[in-house]
């Protein structure tokens, strides 16, 4: 199908104080780039200030992205997101139909000290470091052939 | 992905024409950077003041662009907004970069290459 037309949301945009929503994607970078989008515009009236919609969308386009890469390795199937916004934190679960996690839990994704040379510098591994460093209450399950990752990002005002 | 290139007094800015840098265009970046810095020597600007979101992908792209310049040639970045200055903030590889406040500042006197460690 089109990638334009490919994300199905469950609804509208979520009133002010906050709700649920859900969107379903397929497992392309692309697809990933119009979810984030798409969960911004019905975040609106919950009213994110530009900090905390920025650590939204880096936080699930790392769990998005992680997801492409390499629960599907660039096959086809689907990712579900769901988000709870509350005035004090996004709840957000992602799940999908992938490969497991390997050794069944998420990466620490730490990085190691710099500075280092030029040509020694690290071109990926930041991404599971970004989670962690922006989320609390990460946690992966593996039930009835699906991953499930959840987390939390706290709305707090300072940032 | 679309990238601008300029000859400034003394130094090449590269500006980038889009507003993600992320998973979907990180290859695409790094070869239009190729084709953009060729035979370029120097200092090379990349002007970022366009890009509202960079994700790991976007960084490693980054990342990979300076790499590709060599030991000889020093890639600065100019113009980093708000959700992007973060990602390099908290990974710390703002201190890998000298990161401008604005293109035009990068190439100003104050922020030329007489300055550069």
């Amino acid at each position: 199908m089109p990638e334009d037309m490919a994300i199905k949301p469950d609804g509208a945009d979520l009133p002010p104080e906050g709700g649920s929503l859900r969107l379903v994607l397929p497992s392309s970078f692309m697809a990933v780039r119009q979810a984030l989008l798409q969960i911004s515009a019905r975040l609106g009236p919950v009213g994110l200030d530009p900090n905390q919609d920025g650590d939204m969308q880096i936080v699930i386009a790392e769990a998005l992205n992680n997801i492409v890469e390499h629960a599907f390795a660039g096959t086809e199937g689907i990712i579900e997101v769901s988000v709870n916004a509350s005035p004090t934190a996004l709840q957000i679960i992602i799940t999908d139909s992938g490969v497991a996690m390997p050794d069944g839990k998420v990466p620490l994704g730490e990085i190691e000290e710099y500075p280092r040379e030029p040509e020694e510098m690290p071109e990926g591994g930041f991404g599971w470091f970004l989670i962690h460093d922006l989320t609390e209450d990460l946690s992966y399950q593996r039930a009835e052939d699906r991953n499930i990752l959840q987390f939390r990002l706290p709305l707090s005002p300072i940032n | 992905m679309e990238l601008t290139g300029e000859a400034r007094s003394d130094a090449y800015l590269v500006h980038v024409d889009a507003e993600r840098i992320d998973a979907a265009v990180a290859i695409q970046f790094k070869d239009a950077f190729r084709e953009q810095v060729g035979d370029v020597e120097g200092r090379i600007v990349l002007d970022l003041s366009s890009v509202d979101f960079l994700d790991s992908s976007g960084l490693g792209a980054v990342v990979a662009a300076m790499k590709f310049l060599g030991n000889e040639r020093h890639l600065e970045l100019a113009g980093l907004t708000p959700t992007v200055a973060k990602v390099f903030r908290l990974t710390r590889m703002d201190s890998v970069f000298r990161i401008h406040a604005s293109p035009e500042e990068a190439v100003s006197p104050e922020g030329g290459a007489a300055q550069h460690a």
